[in-house]
């Protein structure tokens, strides 16, 4: 049984005839132990879902209009709320994009890290096991450290702190929404490296949001492309990463800029990402396609598993226009 | 380069900010954010500027044009040094050199319309003789950037972040500056935009032969537009050199470690990836020796005591590193 | 930290010479012969001779002031004109009735307002957020002295439930701190209630709730206390500028305050205890700014460090 299967997932912002659907028909599945990156642009809906796995979004604004999360079984959306509260940070952790912010300014970190342990293994809610988790997460002189306040660590130091309070009630599920983006190129190195260590020690599952195609490379065993809302291509990461199907995820590629290349034009994808409730009709990648056909505007294509374990949202994925 | 090739020549700039200011004494202690930096840009080139966070690079970026106040050392523009030069002098200077900011959502004011925006400095420098004039220029501006005449009339909110920033672009566009320096222009942009972007500042330079200094942290998107990078660590340049050079042979092991850490898509191209330890040290007490020995993977003895020299290794590649050969 | 403390203490200084040289000028201004005030209208021209020489009253202003600072360097705030009681005394005995009543309405008001603020900022735009809102708008409207009377009526006369006036325990100043703590809490809980909003939405409350945090703990363990930092700033000059209020609400109630002295010896013109009242109070609001500075230091620890 897979750990969090996603069935259909749909998310509106605001209600009736003003709803805007930021996540549309998303369906994800991942087993125990697995690494699943979710890449996408701003406003593809990647963090809306990461988010609803523990039902994370504020209603309102947001509306959880369709479809299934189950977690180890259970669909959260139709949780109660203290067996949510169980689910969160017990089963299914988050570590998130901005670790100075997501810190509690006004509490020592030994502090923030030890109320998870009590909301979650009271039994192990010890200076000990702070130490213990600080120390797992890599932190220099964890005795002395679990007494700071946050704004009194680096950047750094902060996210692996968040990990560690992530990680203090042993979950399941870690989801990391963007976890090194705010961080320098050497930190995000580092903070990669420890996640990868991590989940081989622990061997929890990692839901990785992120829009760096390049981390996704270094950690994840499968890859889903998020635009507008909707999936447009899923894979092994590997497979994916070498050859993608979708022209999305081809000119995503191209466009990142490489250290091999000499200085040339970048390959670059056309027009704007398109803003929430601003989607256009049929493909929705159609507007900025380098091989659009007139139909692309027409019909929405479905997502479809064109060669084993390789899904595309786009019929022409085997056209010759493509290939090149 | 002989001095009459470079538009602009920096030598040994020091920028130090004053912290723990006491009620009567005189400052105590400073922030080292530029510490004895010297490089030169010729015209039309483009110098790329790479480091960390709290390395020093926006500050050298601001200090070189003069918004931010140099503690010592010359800025030779044009030949002239603008240090010592202060209000109506400056400021009749500072239509050479201009800037884009890296957030596109805080650096154009929302209630003013685009025209404004770009025509503002049009007005200030009196560079066009009535409102027709102005309207031509903003909207010809508009278009070079690749936006539509008919956006001037808008105001910021309406455009998307990649639309902003060549809002940024045109303004800066708009005196015809010998010298533009962009503070991480792309880093807030999607990557589908980020390229759009690049490419922009590319062709505008073909078309109008202004220089850069590109300030970024992104050493792949340095290396696509720079002739030239210089690597910052802790408020001095460690490395520099033809862009190729620096990224295809670094010398100095910072550099190394950057580059081992630019994520690479392609998992046929993937290396073993050199991770450095710790944090970068406080700019305020930066380590004896060579600022980089705590981190660095092959320090020696010295390197704890002796602050290395930028040395020529290569013709026109410098490392600051005992080390390096 | 000792330099800032340093500048701290010179501030204060400043500003309580600053009061006591406006209040003492100012004063000097108002037309009318105190020693006609301290004899009575009918006092003979030698009787007020007299008390001329006695007050120096015929002194140059700025002697005269020489003089009280003179005084007030040692202690001594001088005696009623009109009591002979020495103004420390008077102070004193007074100084009770003034902290117990402004004590209890803080507390009163801090007490209402910050669950209001909490459960309308958690229950935003609600039934419950709305009535709040309005029922705070009235009670900002409110004038202190209207109140008072109002309050005095209903809960004191028509329904018995209080004593008129007059301080015997500590029950009698429930009445009047009330009247004093309705004007602040409607105020105080929009205050509260919009620092609540914000820092609801902030990246640590979303991190408490995916921790597991129920919304009880969210709000009041989270979020409350960095939604209080900005209020106790406001709080800190607030409880100084209360004196104001405590002026009109210890008239109406007759209780033997500070405020009730300060009203008495305007309408005697009694110079010695108006300057020991308004003294009384400056060091009032430099004490609070003291009060609020260690407060911060407490609930911010970003501030500590930063000093």
């Amino acid at each position: 049984m897979p750990l969090l299967e996603i069935r259909n997932l749909q998310i509106d912002f605001g209600h009736g005839l003003k709803a805007l659907r930021a996540v549309d028909g998303v369906a994800l599945s991942l087993e125990p132990g697995k690494t699943l990156g979710l890449v996408g642009e701003s406003g593809s809906g990647k963090s809306v879902t990461a988010l609803a796995i523990a039902r994370l979004l504020a209603c309102p604004p947001a509306v959880y209009a369709g479809g299934e999360i189950l977690l180890a079984g259970r669909d959260v959306l139709r949780l109660r709320a203290a067996e949510l509260r169980q689910i969160r940070g017990g089963l299914v952790s988050y570590v998130f994009q901005e670790p100075g912010a997501s810190l509690n300014p006004v509490f020592r970190i030994g502090g923030q890290i030890k109320e998870a342990l009590q909301l979650h293994r009271p039994e192990a809610a010890t200076d000990a096991e702070v130490i213990r988790l600080l120390k797992l997460v890599g932190i220099p002189a964890p005795e002395t450290r679990m007494k700071s306040y946050p704004h009194e660590l680096s950047g750094g130091m902060q996210q692996r702190v968040m990990i560690a309070m992530a990680l203090a009630p042993q979950p399941k599920l870690l989801v990391a929404d963007e976890p090194t983006t705010a961080l320098d190129v050497t930190i995000q190195a580092q903070i990669i490296e420890l996640l990868a260590q991590l989940r081989q020690q622990l061997g929890m599952a990692i839901l990785l949001i992120t829009h760096n195609l390049g981390i996704v490379g270094d950690i994840a065993d499968d890859v889903a492309v998020m635009y507008a809302g909707q999936i447009v291509e899923q894979g092994p990461a590997h497979d994916l990463l070498q050859r993608p199907l979708h022209p999305y995820t081809q000119a995503l590629m191209k466009s990142v800029p490489t250290l091999a290349a000499d200085a040339e034009r970048l390959t670059t994808i056309s027009g704007q990402v398109p803003r929430l409730g601003a989607f256009p009709t049929g493909c929705r990648f159609h507007p900025r396609c380098p091989v659009a056909r007139p139909e692309c505007s027409q019909a929405p294509p479905p997502l479809a598993e064109v060669e084993p374990r390789r899904w595309v949202r786009c019929p022409y994925w085997n056209s010759p226009s493509l290939k090149a | 380069m002989t001095m009459s090739e470079s538009l602009l020549e920096v030598k040994a700039l020091k920028v130090h900010f004053p912290v723990n200011v006491g009620l009567f004494a005189r400052p105590t202690e400073f922030v080292r954010a530029v510490d004895d930096v010297s490089f030169t840009i010729a015209p039309g080139e483009t110098v790329g500027l790479v480091g960390e966070s709290g390395c020093g690079k926006t500050t050298l970026g601001r200090a070189v044009i003069r918004l931010i106040e140099p503690t010592g050392g010359q800025i030779l523009f044009d030949g002239m040094d603008l240090v010592p030069l202060k209000g109506a002098a400056l400021r009749a200077q500072r239509r050479k050199f201009q800037m884009i900011f890296q957030d596109p959502f805080a650096s154009l004011n929302p209630r003013a319309k685009v025209e404004n925006i770009i025509g503002e400095a049009l007005d200030i420098h009196r560079l066009v003789l009535n409102a027709t004039a102005r309207r031509q220029r903003v909207e010809s501006l508009l278009q070079d950037v690749g936006l539509e005449a008919a956006h001037a009339q808008r105001y910021p909110h309406e455009f998307s972040g990649g639309q902003r920033q060549r809002i940024g672009i045109a303004r800066a566009l708009a005196v015809q500056p010998k010298l533009i320096v962009c503070d991480e222009p792309v880093s807030a942009l999607d990557v589908s935009v980020q390229a759009q972007i690049v490419n922009l500042l590319r062709d505008l330079q073909q078309e109008h032969g202004m220089a850069y200094l590109f300030v970024a942290h992104d050493l792949a998107v340095v290396r696509h537009i720079s002739r030239r990078i210089l690597v910052m660590y802790l408020g001095r340049i460690v490395e520099s050199g033809e862009a190729r050079s620096v990224c295809q042979s670094p010398r100095h092991p910072y550099t190394q470690a950057l580059i081992s850490a630019v994520p690479v898509v392609d998992p046929k191209l993937k290396r073993r990836r050199m991770v450095l330890a710790g944090d970068v040290p406080s700019p305020i007490h930066p380590p004896a020796g060579c600022p980089f020995h705590p981190r660095c993977p092959v320090a020696e003895a010295r390197c704890k005591t002796e602050v290395p020299a930028l040395r020529e290794v290569e013709s026109g590649h410098w490392v600051s590193c005992h080390l390096a050969k | 930290m000792i330099t800032r403390l340093f500048r701290r203490l010179i501030w204060s200084v400043v500003t309580l010479l600053g009061t006591v040289l406006l209040t003492f000028f100012l004063l000097n201004a108002v037309p009318g012969d105190v020693a006609r005030v301290i004899a009575g209208s009918k006092a003979s021209p030698d009787v007020i001779k007299e008390i001329h020489a006695k007050y120096h009253l015929d002194d140059p202003v700025w002697q005269r002031f020489a003089l009280y600072l003179n005084q007030l360097a040692h202690g001594d705030l001088g005696h009623s004109y009109v009591t002979d009681q020495p103004v420390a005394e008077a102070l004193l005995t007074r100084l009770p009735t003034t902290i117990a009543l402004t004590a209890l309405a803080v507390v009163m008001w801090v007490a209402l307002a910050v669950p209001l603020g909490a459960l309308t900022a958690r229950f935003r735009d609600s039934w419950f957020d709305r009535s709040t809102l309005v029922v705070a708008t009235v009670s900002l409207s409110l004038p202190a002295f209207w109140l008072a009377r109002m309050m005095q009526y209903w809960f004191a006369y028509k329904l018995g439930w209080f004593p008129i006036g007059f301080f015997r325990s500590f029950r009698d100043l429930l009445l009047p701190a009330a009247s004093l703590a309705i004007l602040f809490v409607g105020y105080y809980a929009r205050l509260i209630h919009t620092n609540m909003v914000e820092v609801l939405d902030s990246p640590y409350i979303r991190a408490a709730r995916a921790k597991g945090a129920s919304e009880t703990r969210v709000l009041f363990k989270h979020a409350l206390r960095n939604a209080m930092i900005p209020v106790i700033t406001i709080l800190g000059m607030d409880v100084a500028g209360l004196l104001g209020g405590v002026l009109f609400v210890e008239n109406v109630f007759a209780l033997p305050g500070i405020g009730t002295l300060a009203v008495q010896s305007v309408f005697n013109l009694d110079p010695p205890v108006i300057m020991g009242t308004v003294l009384f109070s400056a060091i009032l609001v430099v004490g609070a700014n003291w009060a609020v500075d260690l407060l911060y230091g407490w609930i911010d620890p970003r501030i500590k460090s930063a000093s």
